[in-house]
């Protein structure tokens, strides 16, 4: 599961916070905050709302950790809430203007030290439809099964698997009509069909 | 290797991006006014100035009306639980909207976070109406209480942003 792998807290550390401990949740939002931030916005794109998913899910996290069991890893709870607020963003977003407005062309905040092919594919990602970079990126990179990604988008599996074919159709075709630095990378060696 | 590996693989090795700075102050502020942490005091305590007390007494008013909002008479016709727990939503949701109506108007210049979480605030709260207006919505109960349970909760995140926008800038 991606930027959520190899991350964990002490023991210590969980059960002060679920005690209400400042001090406990900080460390866990340390550990976490990239890795919650990264999944925001690959998904939402935008990186104001992607703030905001930020914001939603610790205070989630914090409302809820009392409650949480240790049923799975604690990064895979966090990663779970985060995908949620992100998809619920989305949704009320592709749901509310789809047929009003078409998707506004929304700029993706560099991420760092990206090479040009990744900002190419990060640029390629965005320009996705909302339903296709979403499933993409958790099919692709949290690992996320095509069950998985129906239970949460509410879509069934065959709308699943359908929106991969496209979204790497998609993601194809835009890093072949942009792609000419000549430079190794992964990125740059997907072949054409 | 397949083409779609090869994507997949791509997706992957891109870098993780930073949280901005300054968020977790932010997040845990909103959590320990929403008394989250444990009860310990924080040491920042805050002084209201006239417009802000001003808003803090009607909110108070508000919220003391929304708890003592009595429950239906006996000679009203039986409905079911749920009709009555969406009657007592839908008046939290029209109190808190009051209250927005009647608050002072929060700064010009907000920040980027805030202007942003209201924006979300607002369009969910419009999706939410939308899908309260749709026809196999009307007749459904548990699908109906559950869409204004959620507005009432939505409503009370944006009453206490503009409470905290106003609070900041009386600071």
């Amino acid at each position: 599961m991606a930027g959520f792998q190899g991350k964990t807290v002490a023991a210590t550390v969980l059960r002060a916070a679920q005690r209400g401990s400042r001090d406990a949740h900080a460390a866990i939002y340390r550990c976490y905050a990239d890795a919650v931030y990264t999944v925001a916005l690959r998904l939402v794109v935008d990186p104001g709302k992607a703030e905001d998913v930020l914001q939603e899910t610790f205070i989630e996290v914090i409302r809820s950790i009392a409650a949480f069991r240790g049923d799975a890893a604690l990064g895979t709870w966090i990663r779970h809430i985060a995908v949620s607020k992100s998809l619920m963003l989305l949704r009320s977003a592709w749901e509310h203007r789809a047929s009003e407005l078409p998707e506004p062309e929304l700029v993706p905040a560099t991420s760092g030290p990206e090479s040009v092919p990744d900002r190419q594919l990060t640029s390629a990602l965005a320009a996705l439809d909302a339903a296709s970079r979403a499933v993409v990126w958790l099919f692709d990179v949290e690992g996320y099964t095509h069950a998985e990604i129906a239970a949460l988008t509410g879509k069934s599996v065959s709308f699943s698997k359908s929106r991969l074919a496209r979204a790497h159709a998609a993601l194809r075709r835009a890093l072949a009509s942009g792609d000419g630095t000549g430079q190794t990378s992964s990125a740059a060696a997907i072949q054409v069909t | 290797m397949s083409n779609d590996t090869d994507i997949a693989r791509a997706l992957h090795d891109i870098p993780a991006a930073k949280a901005p700075p300054g968020e977790w102050t932010e997040i845990a502020d909103r959590a320990a006014e929403l008394g989250l942490f444990d009860a310990h005091p924080t040491a920042n305590t805050r002084r209201f100035w006239l417009p802000l007390a001003a808003a803090a007494s009607v909110l108070l008013a508000v919220l003391i009306t929304v708890k003592l909002t009595p429950t239906p008479a006996p000679a009203q016709p039986l409905v079911s639980a749920e009709a009555r727990a969406i009657d007592v939503l839908m008046r939290q949701s029209q109190l808190l909207e009051a209250w927005l109506r009647a608050s002072p108007p929060g700064p010009r210049v907000v920040t980027v976070g805030t202007a942003s979480r209201e924006t979300a605030l607002r369009d969910r709260i419009a999706a939410i109406d939308w899908e309260l207006s749709e026809p196999t919505v009307e007749h459904d109960d548990a699908v109906r209480a559950r869409l204004w349970s959620e507005r009432s909760q939505r409503m009370r995140e944006l009453v206490s942003l503009r409470y905290r926008t106003l609070e900041r800038q009386d600071i």
